[in-house]
């Protein structure tokens, strides 16, 4: 009960901060803001065009290539299953490549048109082309049609029948969509994008990235005044004074300056887990997962404003310190993954046995794994949710595609914990709440025999 | 039985400020107990020692039978500090629902005595404003409210009287006197000598963190030896032949003080004055107040504080026009 009556008066001065209502409201926007953005599906003939116009528009781009025709195109589509879903269908579809030099071409132009041809003609067989299009479909035949015209000079032209069946992608979200904003108002200017991309965009940068940023500056800002509030003369007097012990009453309101944390991080994830599901109809569940995880990584700066604000009862000395260890604690993740992470045996970027071995390198390793992993931390938030993303939600009948399906996510999720290294939760939740701990212990010591 | 024990009791301030230096008392249950000083006389000192509040130096202290900072005795204390700061984001009500938790008052409870300590206090008509929106005698109201909330067995009132006006000084007087008469042991301590003197069964002056006196209200304000002394219509008194037999007299309009001197007796003077044929008609041992002990006992400066001086002569007005 006296928990609760901490918790109720934690929440009180939170409420009673306007800055708690400028932080709700901006993430009601953020949340109605996300919640706006539709997603058309796109068709499989539209998810082709858009990528072929992609190369020819590079093409096309580059000016040493103006007097050069290059032109790639989709041609005779057509769809074989009754299927609605545009990832799950089978195909059939000529792809064109036209490659011609034009009338004003000089001589230069002419070099380039057959170092082109050289380059580009070897790769357009049925073979080659097959296997590049395995990365997308199961199953694929590809067949050049050779055309009855007699070729003419300074022109390539290929057309290539493919025959599809089935597609890689598993499910809506790794389905391609065109998103607009304000419910179908404003169409963003992007063509081809996954559903996963653009929620991964949305909750990793806006949300995730500058978002969670601002509310933990305005979160330490706001709470920093909390700890040192209670022990200002004439207030710690009188909880003191109460019939409880003083580490019990100090934890008791270090738990509540949390609580602005959660609550904002409570309304944008528990209203993006809504409105994307709603809207997108993808019930991300590591949405909700963020909250804690955000929690958590604020009492992380919280402990340290709190040891602060026992030693010295000053709020701005808390927010100073804390914004100093944010900062410090961002880099040495930053810092660890480039330079140690990113090099051990086995990665891309391996460094040598004897950079492995050196003692700048040892040392580092050593005394990263003494601090609590903030940016780890972030970074397994991020991967949960692309592991979301990945998982297989539309399951095809076919037990061959099934197979390659499960395949496909394997490989996926190989490549996702590759991308993020060895860091793993039982590395980083014991380090981190051990040092959350030793925050707290020395503040609660420092509490409990110092004089008021 | 004693309530509140101190042994001794002594507090160090870092190495140079000695706070209390060995303070012994007794307060018994049921009384109003005065603590008085001058500022740094190490008053509140004492009753955070007493609460749990500062760790003592050397010494012991006990609050009812418990070694002081018990916590399991806090929920039978009740305490207003001095320059105490409310949360104000609370209001009057919400304030005492908060502090009603932490002492461990259930639910039922808390909502039953709130509103009456709040209308004891005299604040019930603000009972939800915040309490930013409290004047300072509001604020010291609502102090005592939550003071008396849990129904403790002793109180510790710092300056209760502290902002409130005359009329609201004379209630908390009242309020403190029926305490008294329900058993609830109070200890006081304040600037205000009069209010003092009318309210403590007891006080104890503190002097740079030492007992000087203490004594109960009658025993400290009594003038051993000092009586005022009137005849009726008509008789005189013989001044000439007392003075010779050695009675200092001095004239205070229609009475006379009369100061005994050591081996003098009243009795004696009395029936002199009978033997000569005159008659009595008044006779007052003469008191002093509390005020006047105080000044006299604790006549060194505040500590930290000059004497006052002399007003300085006022500025010429050239010297402080453009």
């Amino acid at each position: 009960m006296k928990f609760l009556a901490m918790l109720r008066d934690s929440l009180r001065e939170t409420l009673d901060a306007k800055l708690f209502y400028v932080m709700l409201v901006l993430s009601i926007l953020v949340v109605f803001l996300a919640g706006s953005v539709t997603y058309r599906t796109l068709t499989m003939k539209e998810y082709l065009e858009a990528n072929t116009g992609l190369a020819s528009f590079f093409m096309r781009g580059n000016p040493d290539l103006r007097n050069i025709e290059f032109k790639i195109g989709i041609d005779n589509f057509s769809r074989r299953d009754d299927r609605k879903e545009p990832w799950l269908g089978d195909y059939e579809y000529d792809q064109t490549i036209r490659l011609a030099l034009k009338g004003e071409a000089n001589e230069e132009d002419k070099k380039r048109f057959e170092q082109l041809r050289r380059i580009l003609r070897p790769l357009l067989t049925p073979a080659l082309m097959e296997k590049q299009l395995q990365q997308q479909y199961p199953e694929v035949e590809v067949e050049e049609i050779k055309s009855e015209a007699p070729p003419e000079p300074n022109v390539v032209d290929v057309r290539l029948r493919i025959n599809t069946k089935g597609t890689n992608f598993k499910s809506k979200q790794e389905w391609f969509h065109q998103p607009s904003l304000f419910f179908g108002l404003v169409d963003l200017p992007v063509s081809v994008l996954k559903m996963s991309d653009i929620i991964t965009f949305i909750v990793n940068w806006i949300v995730g990235t500058f978002g969670a940023a601002f509310t933990m500056l305005v979160s330490i800002v706001l709470t920093a005044s909390f700890l040192p509030n209670m022990m200002a003369k004439g207030s710690v007097d009188m909880l003191i004074t109460k019939p409880m012990y003083r580490p019990t009453l100090f934890l008791y309101k270090w738990v509540g300056g949390l609580l602005f944390m959660f609550l904002n991080t409570t309304v944008i994830m528990g209203g993006l887990f809504f409105v994307l599901g709603l809207q997108a109809g993808i019930w991300l569940t590591s949405l909700l997962w963020l909250i804690p995880l955000y929690t958590l990584l604020f009492a992380i700066l919280y402990s340290i404003s709190a040891l602060f604000a026992v030693l010295t009862r000053n709020a701005i000395v808390c927010i100073l310190v804390t914004c100093l260890a944010w900062a410090a604690l961002f880099a040495i993740g930053w810092a660890h993954f480039a330079f140690i992470e990113n090099r051990r045996e086995g990665r891309e970027q391996a460094a040598s046995e004897e950079v492995r071995q050196h003692w700048a390198f040892i040392t580092f390793d050593v005394l990263y794994q003494l601090t609590p992993r903030y940016k780890e931390i972030d970074w397994l938030g991020n991967k949960l949710l692309e592991q979301e993303f990945l998982r297989p939600r539309d399951t095809p009948n076919d037990e061959k595609l099934r197979a390659k399906q499960q395949q496909v996510y394997q490989e996926q999720l190989e490549k996702l914990d590759k991308r993020f290294g060895n860091y793993t939760w039982s590395r980083a939740l014991p380090a981190t709440l051990l040092f959350i701990a030793l925050m707290l212990g020395l503040a609660c010591w420092r509490f409990s025999v110092r004089d008021y | 039985m004693s309530v509140i024990v101190t042994d001794n009791l002594v507090k160090q301030y870092g190495s140079s400020v000695r706070a209390l230096k060995g303070v012994s008392l007794k307060v018994e249950a049921g009384e109003i107990f005065g603590l008085l000083g001058q500022n740094g006389a190490g008053k509140t000192t004492l009753i955070k020692i007493l609460l749990g509040i500062l760790s003592p130096t050397e010494g012991t202290a006990s609050l009812l039978g418990q070694a002081c900072g018990n916590v399991a005795v806090r929920a039978r204390v009740g305490y207003l500090p001095e320059d105490h700061r409310f949360p104000d984001y609370h209001t009057g009500a919400s304030l005492l629902d908060f502090y009603g938790s932490l002492i461990g008052m259930s639910g039922a409870a808390r909502r039953d005595r709130i509103p009456k300590v709040l209308e004891m206090v005299g604040i019930s008509g603000r009972a939800h404003s915040k309490i930013r929106t409290y004047s300072k005698g509001m604020k010291q109201r609502v102090g005592i409210a939550q003071a008396l909330l849990h129904d403790p067995e002793v109180i510790f009132l710092d300056e209760p009287t502290d902002g409130v006006d005359p009329v609201g000084r004379r209630e908390i007087r009242e309020l403190l006197q029926d305490l008294k008469s329900r058993g609830v042991t109070v200890f006081v301590n304040s600037h205000l000598l009069g209010e003092v003197e009318l309210l403590c069964d007891r006080v104890v002056i503190l002097d740079r963190g030492s007992i000087v006196r203490q004594g109960t209200i009658g025993d400290l304000t009594r003038r051993r030896g000092t009586f005022s002394l009137g005849l009726a219509e008509g008789d005189t008194l013989p001044v000439e032949m007392l003075q010779q037999r050695g009675y200092a007299l001095t004239s205070t309009g229609i009475h006379w003080e009369v100061d005994l001197r050591d081996g003098q007796s009243i009795d004696d003077l009395v029936r002199l004055l009978l033997d000569q044929g005159l008659r009595v008609r008044h006779l007052v041992e003469k008191r002093q107040t509390l005020e006047d002990l105080f000044v006299q006992t604790v006549e060194a400066a505040e500590p930290g504080v000059d004497r006052r001086r002399r007003m300085p002569p006022p500025l010429k007005a050239q010297e402080y026009r453009p």
